[in-house]
């Protein structure tokens, strides 16, 4: 299993550096442009909104790095290469998992810095650590989903499955948009107000911050299922290798 | 095996390097109230003992084969287990001591855990999540004292002397800050060297407890996952207060509640872990 793990590090080590350089301009970037208007009144909501604008764009793109550590695998020979070895199907899968699993904390590490030299530069909190925490699991959900997708079709017929099922969700929407009850979203004023009713009522948070707190960790138990899911589907998924 | 010079020298290096910057960031952007005012370099904190331990290999050309980065040996998975009870149990254990035996004007229903059991419950599970989400933060202290001093010190001496060895390092480290309060506040007798010895028995028993977890299975990653989620599932405080947000009328003063309270089972999982580290194994005849 550490061979296979040193080499998804070996083989991803040019993408995470460049995601770093990336990273490094889009952390840097918004601290500066929320500095120009330190003195503001309304600071506080502009940082909360570009940071957290920011920390969700930075782990969308850590989102497609995870998502291509399956390309360039999906050869048969590789794949009897791998059943054959004494970590066998369950080693390289679990790599590719505990890989992504990884990759993910190093973001929210990267993150917290961020935030806290964000805090030291503007002079007041962003209160976004809970973002960050709901973006990992967030992260690891889609992951969840999306490996069994691309080991049981391969990286090109997962994705297009993955695109797929997305299109479908948002088609979905917008078939209720048109012709469900949208009433809530009438008027964007009483929204808000619903909302912040909603937020402001003590009770009512507590449930959500219970709930919030038992689907971020079901997400754990949901990514072993899906590592598991992975192991079974592998060969048959290798199967339809082109090469 | 290395000699022990070389062992020295390489543990000096390892020393020299986690504890510069620590005591730097420590004095320097010191409140003088036992925390930091440097919200970055605050967070940069627990990073390190890795960075120091990484350094430290490549400039002695060691490697990372012996630095424990794999996920474990077979069977590792009851210890990830241990580690991530642990913390959650902590707690409730000192909350049941806190009152039984301190508490002078109130019961768990009236703290503020008990009073808003969803609130709490949420604060646990939270606490949990973002422990676990944060698993770099532990790793970055444990790869440093479970995954090199510790093992380098057994070269030198025998593990239970190398794990309270450790301990004590550990607790020095946080030294700047002890002396200004963190942890235990300044509002004591011996103010500060009170919190100094509660901070070296409380290293030296977790110390004992996070290489329990480490040899067992032969992974740093356990240990670094408790140790987060000690730090991030701080519920205990819940118990202390009432549901107003007013501590409780104690029969001791302040600096002794959290050792009374937490001390017990801290200490008694220790002694256990140290025991278990300490017996050798049996190896079969015939091998």
């Amino acid at each position: 299993m550490t061979g296979y793990l040193y080499k998804e590090f070996k083989l991803n080590i040019r993408l995470v550096l460049l995601f770093l350089l990336t990273y490094l301009f889009f952390s840097v970037c918004p601290i500066f442009v929320v500095y120009d208007s330190k003195d503001d009144d309304t600071i506080g909501q502009t940082l909360t909104m570009i940071l957290g604008a920011f920390c969700v764009f930075v782990f969308i793109t850590a989102g497609c790095i995870q998502s291509g550590v399956f390309s360039g695998d999906d050869r048969k020979k590789w794949a009897y290469f791998v059943t054959s070895t004494p970590s066998g199907i369950k080693g390289y899968i679990g790599a590719k998992y505990l890989f992504t699993m990884l990759f993910a904390m190093f973001v929210v590490t990267l993150e917290t810095l961020k935030l806290a030299l964000a805090e030291q530069i503007l002079g007041q909190s962003s209160g976004l650590s809970v973002l960050i925490a709901a973006m990992f699991y967030v992260q690891l959900f889609m992951r969840a989903v999306e490996y069994p997708l691309i080991v049981r079709f391969g990286t090109k017929t997962g994705g297009m499955v993955k695109i797929t099922a997305v299109c479908v969700i948002i088609l979905a929407g917008i078939i209720y948009a048109l012709f469900g009850d949208t009433s809530a979203f009438a008027s964007m004023d009483t929204f808000w107000e619903r909302m912040f009713a909603f937020v402001g009522d003590p009770d009512k948070l507590k449930k959500l911050l219970l709930w919030v707190g038992v689907c971020t960790l079901a997400v754990l138990p949901l990514y072993y299922l899906s590592y598991r899911i992975s192991v079974k589907l592998y060969l048959k998924g290798a199967e339809n290798y082109a090469k | 095996m290395p000699s022990k010079k070389k062992t020295i020298l390489r543990i000096l290096i390892y020393l020299v390097l986690a504890f510069a910057p620590a005591f730097a960031i420590e004095l320097i952007f010191s409140d003088k109230q036992g925390d930091v005012t440097n919200a970055f370099w605050g967070a940069t904190l627990m990073l390190y003992p890795a960075i120091a331990s990484i350094i430290t290999r490549l400039v002695t050309k060691e490697g990372f084969r012996d630095a424990m980065l794999g996920f474990g040996r077979r069977g590792s998975a009851k210890y990830y287990a241990v580690a991530v009870l642990y913390p959650l149990v902590l707690p409730f254990v000192g909350a049941a001591i806190l009152h039984l035996f301190i508490v002078k004007n109130g019961s768990v229903s009236d703290s503020a855990f008990g009073s808003d059991v969803v609130m709490g419950f949420a604060s646990l599970l939270i606490g949990l999540a973002s422990g676990i989400a944060t698993l770099f933060h532990g790793l970055g202290e444990e790869l440093g004292w479970r995954g090199y001093l510790t093992p380098k010190l057994e070269q030198l001496m025998p593990t239970p002397a190398a794990v309270a060895v450790t301990g004590i390092i550990w607790a020095l480290w946080h030294g700047p800050l002890l002396a200004y309060g963190y942890n235990f506040g300044r509002d004591y007798d011996f103010f500060p060297y009170g919190g100094f010895i509660a901070m070296t028995v409380m290293c030296i028993s977790w110390s004992a407890l996070l290489t329990w977890l480490t040899k067992r299975t032969d992974s740093v990653y356990p240990a670094a996952l408790c140790h987060m989620l000690i730090d991030t599932v701080a519920v205990f405080l819940l118990f202390a207060y009432n549901a107003e947000g007013e501590y409780f009328e104690f029969a001791v003063p302040e600096f002794w509640v959290k050792i009374l309270a937490l001390f017990p089972m801290i200490i008694a999982s220790g002694a256990v872990c140290m025991v278990l580290i300490s017996r050798k194994k049996k190896v079969p005849s015939g091998t």
